[in-house]
């Protein structure tokens, strides 16, 4: 017999955005409407999230990409009830233009390696029922049933499984502390899951948590009764409302079905799950700032040792790791630690989820074993640069991380390969760069993030950040100096140091590693006040292309200063070039509508990039500001 | 007034001497040689400053200064000892000691080091009221969700006030009024626990909108604790918002991906068309503007939200139109 057709419509966050509810009404109502004997399916994200709203048509595996309600009548009609898959709506490979209709035959998927997220966009993760069919909380039973705490420690010892969140410290080793500490004699010991997911550009906790809450929660599971903990917390965004409500879901179900609760599966183990919403600070994300904020206090962070894992939650021992953490603790629990140490390189192993997005053809989640090139992951799964672009730089491990020239495309990534570039694996964010970024201003970004999310508490991050804004700031308003980078290097070096928790002893990096392997856009600021990628405010000006300019007043009306201007275009040629009263541009004078083009005035005009974006024939272009004696900044930036 | 001195070190003449050297700077100053009594002494009495002896039998100074960090985080802290090294100094820093004095001292260097805490504490008290109003003008906000059968709750709650007070309804109340009614309701639901207090706030700002000064100050009484602490908590987060917000909520993301991809030009965009900054809202009251770092569709970059609509790829054209559309919704909806 086959399989029953099941249309699989992805929800994740970024799909709902894009419209996947309304597909996937319209595949029940057109299902329905033909009679069809078909499964209309919610699932979480499949990660390439590019071309979403999507559906699968399986077993068919028939991927179809970008899909508007309209588009739905015609596949039920051609794929469903005629067999004729739709090829319009396939993915089309960006080369050839070809449609690739299979979704394991698209470079985006054919290249990973799936451990986590292969299940992700197939199963419904509002359904326990489906977890359990592909052989969900097997893991969990066996650990509890068959075997000892020690033995599941040793296991995950011997995975060298790392953990995801940033530091990539070993797991097994983590849990050993945890297991063995008496916390002062004390029996209650708790475990936590680290879904805060402060790095602004990543989305792989949510989307897991979103796609297969389940996993983790095994994991979890396993994790409390390896160390003895009775009880877990998940430490969620209150930014991510769909995460938290499949999560409800799914600890609801698991307590109906035992695997929560007292007595689990028979046995005397107990433990169960809450879950607490973090209000949306990064350095929450820090361990130790994280517990302070379940505890109700204010989420900063305190020194450590003590260690979570001696004086964690409530004084006790505690445990605390990240979603993806977590979830490869049941497949390894499963398949076994050399199965999962069998993959990687040197000391890291498994594999690695990264949310790719930025400048590239292919944004989405990605899971990659780890040892992977940079380069397989941004030109053979992540599609390339758009629009012919050159690649500038990748950055990863967000504001802890830095910034990686070309050269390093060829490396394997890892984290210490990573570390050893001055940058770092982190949670996995990878952000691709082009050329039209600007370095000193995305070192900028960054440091203004940091320094804004800054809890105060130690004088190095808090003043230390301060301070490196304050340089960055007069270079990119084109008063830097040359001792400026020397400085930047230092106080970096020192704020790196002297730093109490990771985000200060990491904020620098993004700074040093531009300084590092971008230096000459530096120097090109502070030299020649020239930003060579035309991005700081106060090194450019724009200006309208004549031959380009069709006159649609567009710029006219979205200009916040009314900087630009409208003149006739003979007239404004004429001054320069003609005699005004040439019979030609006589003849077209009366053509008033069409020969109207725009003038951009560069000292009202603030550069705020609204006519630039919105211009539809490309007309308004950028170039170097004329240097300027005295004064280089812009007056009129706030 | 006079400025608030606790001094704990289980010498007696260092006590005595203290004492002498402040008052004679017109301090009012307390002394103990115990450090648990010199605990609980702060838990009555707000002082500005406590010096803190580090050896003492029965509580290790250290750990004192860690204490009073929780219960008196307003206090500047300067540890004594008779033991200087730079570790101790840095430990004791870390916990949050202002500054940190070798014994013995000269009258003149414990009043230079109190008076520098004392300056140094202010400066980071205004870090965080400077953060506050940042994040008030910069909002990088996002609402809280919270469960619907709490805030069911509290409707009801409310309702069951106002019934049986014979009070008119919420809605005719001065805002001032109504913030306080929904704290109260607030307050009614759970435990006077500290551990309760995000969850209050929390529940407070999701019914209201925002938080108010009124409701900060009744949740400080009722769970004792100082309003400063309330705010410094909550201002902590980005999610809470401080001031009435408009009718519709636009979020403009600048997380990394939305950044590297224009939404620094789409904030541009939305400043323009609204004239206001993110942080304000609309002097009609249709709209809020907010700044937030990653709404986590980063696919779809550059992002913005509307209400709880998501917006991807947008431009700044495409903004325009549909703040045209909330506008033009609002004006059928008055007319
Ligand atoms: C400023 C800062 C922010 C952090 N944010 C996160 C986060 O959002 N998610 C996370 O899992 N870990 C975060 N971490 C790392 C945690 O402190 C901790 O190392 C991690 O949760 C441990 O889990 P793991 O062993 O599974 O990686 C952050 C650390 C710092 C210093
Ligand atoms: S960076 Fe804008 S949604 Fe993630």
């Amino acid at each position: 017999m086959t399989k029953k057709r099941t249309i699989l419509v992805c929800q994740g966050t970024g799909c709902v955005s894009a419209g996947a509810p309304q597909i996937h009404r319209e595949f029940e109502r057109e299902i329905i409407e033909h009679r069809l004997d078909v499964e209309v399916k919610l699932t979480g994200c499949r990660g390439f999230c590019q071309v979403g709203p999507s559906a699968i048509v399986d077993p068919d595996d028939i991927l179809y990409c970008r899909l508007k309600p309209d588009d739905v009548k015609e596949i039920v009609n051609s794929h469903l009830v005629n067999g004729i898959p739709v090829s319009k709506f396939h993915y089309h490979d960006p080369a050839t233009g070809d449609p690739i209709p299979k979704w394991k035959d698209i470079p985006f998927y054919n290249r990973q390696q799936k451990m986590i997220t292969a299940q992700w966009g197939f199963i419904n993760p509002e359904d326990i029922e489906e977890y359990l069919a592909i052989g969900g909380y097997r893991a969990a039973r066996q650990a509890i049933l068959a075997l000892t705490p020690e033995e599941i420690i040793e296991e995950v010892k011997s995975s060298q499984l790392r953990g995801r969140g940033g530091a990539g410290f070993l797991t097994g080793v983590k849990w050993d502390f945890a297991r063995r500490s008496n916390g002062g004699g004390a029996s209650q010991k708790y475990v936590i899951c680290n879904a805060d997911e402060g790095d602004p550009g990543a989305f792989m906790d949510r989307s897991l948590l979103e796609a297969n809450p389940h996993s983790m929660i095994e994991g979890m599971i396993i994790g409390a009764f390896a160390i003895g903990a009775s009880k877990g917390f998940i430490y969620v965004r209150a930014e991510y409302p769909l995460a938290v409500h499949r999560l409800e879901v799914a600890i609801t179900q698991a307590r109906g079905k035992g695997f929560l609760g007292s007595h689990i599966l028979g046995s005397d183990f107990d433990f169960d799950l809450q879950i607490n919403q973090g209000a949306g600070a990064f350095v929450s994300g820090e361990e130790t700032a994280l517990m302070a904020s379940i505890m109700g206090e204010r989420g900063s962070p305190r020194p450590r040792p003590p260690y979570p894992a001696s004086e964690g939650l409530w004084g006790q021992p505690t445990n605390i790791n990240n979603v993806k953490t977590w979830a490869y603790i049941p497949l390894i629990i499963k398949n076994g630690a050399k199965w999962f140490a069998d993959m990687g390189s040197g000391p890291s192993k498994g594999t690695v989820v990264f949310s790719l997005t930025g400048k590239i053809n292919n944004s989405g989640l990605v899971e990659v074993p780890m040892g992977i090139k940079l380069r397989e992951i941004i030109y053979d799964i992540g599609g390339g640069i758009p629009h012919g672009k050159k690649f500038k730089a990748v950055q990863t491990g967000g504001p802890s991380g830095g910034c990686l020239p070309e050269s390093y495309l060829d490396k394997e990534v890892t984290y210490e390969s990573l570390e050893a570039a001055g940058s770092i694996l982190g949670s996995g964010g990878m952000i691709v760069l082009d050329e039209d970024v600007c370095m000193v201003d995305i070192a900028k970004y960054f440091i203004n993030f940091t320094q804004e999310e800054s809890c105060g508490k130690c004088s190095p991050c808090r003043i230390g950040t301060e301070k490196l804004l304050n340089i960055l700031e007069k270079i990119v308003n084109g008063q830097g100096e040359e001792e400026d980078l020397g400085l930047l290097e230092e106080l970096g070096e020192l704020v790196k140091n002297g730093s109490l928790c990771g985000l200060g002893q990491t904020a620098p990096n993004p700074v040093l590693t531009t300084i590092r392997y971008f230096r000459d856009e530096y120097m090109a600021h502070i030299v020649e006040k020239r930003c060579p990628a035309k991005v700081c405010k106060a090194l450019i000006e724009y200006y309208i292309n004549e031959d380009t300019c069709t006159g649609c007043l567009l710029c006219l009306r979205s200009c916040p200063t009314n900087a630009v201007t409208e003149h006739e275009r003979e007239a404004t040629k004429d001054r320069e070039h003609k005699h005004p009263d040439s019979a030609a541009s006589k003849g077209k004078r009366k053509k008033k509508k069409v020969d109207t083009i725009c003038v951009i005035n560069p000292d009202t005009c603030v550069r705020c990039g609204i006519c630039f974006a919105n211009c539809p024939t490309g007309a308004i272009l950028k170039r170097d500001r004329p240097l300027y004696s005295k004064q280089y900044a812009v007056g009129s930036m706030q | 007034m006079a400025r608030k001195m606790l001094v704990i070190d289980d010498d007696p003449t260092v006590l005595s001497s203290c004492q002498r050297i402040f008052e004679a700077e017109g301090y009012y100053v307390a002394t103990t040689t115990s450090p648990e009594e010199g605990l609980s002494l702060v838990l009555d009495t707000y002082f500005d400053v406590v010096l803190c002896d580090w050896m003492m039998p029965g509580l290790d100074g250290m750990d004192v200064i860690t204490r009073l960090d929780h219960t008196s985080p307003g206090s500047a802290v300067v540890m004594i000892s008779g033991y200087p090294s730079i570790e101790r100094a840095t430990e004791a820093m870390k916990r949050g000691a202002m500054d940190y004095v070798a014994k013995p001292f000269t009258p003149d260097e414990i009043i230079k080091a109190v008076n520098e805490a004392i300056q140094r504490k202010e400066d980071e008290e205004t870090k965080i009221i400077e953060r506050f109003g940042r994040l008030t003008k910069t909002g990088q906000i996002s609402l809280p969700s919270i469960d619907e059968k709490i805030l069911q709750a509290l409707s009801a709650a409310i309702d069951e006030r106002r019934r049986t007070e014979a009070q008119p309804s919420l809605e005719s109340l001065s805002e001032p009024e109504r913030l306080q009614e929904i704290t109260f309701a607030v307050l009614d639901k759970y435990e006077r626990d500290r551990n309760n207090l995000i969850a209050m706030l929390q529940a407070v700002h999701s019914y209201a909108g925002y938080l108010s000064y009124e409701a900060i100050g009744l949740i400080a009484r009722e769970l004792q604790i100082s309003e400063h602490d309330i705010f410094g908590t909550a201002s902590f987060y980005a999610q809470f918002k401080f001031e009435k917000p408009g009718k519709h909520l636009i979020r403009v993301c600048t997380g990394t991906a939305c950044f590297v991809g224009g939404g620094g030009v789409i904030l541009e965009a939305a400043k323009s068309r609204l004239s206001i900054v993110p942080g304000q809202t609309t002097e009609d009251g249709v709209f809020s503007l907010e700044r937030v770092a990653c709404l986590g569709c980063c696919a779809l970059a550059p992002v913005v939200t509307i209400d709880d609509e998501v917006y991807g790829q947008m431009s700044p054209a495409k903004l325009s139109r549909t703040v045209d559309k909330v506008y033009r919704t609002e004006s059928v909806k008055s007319a």
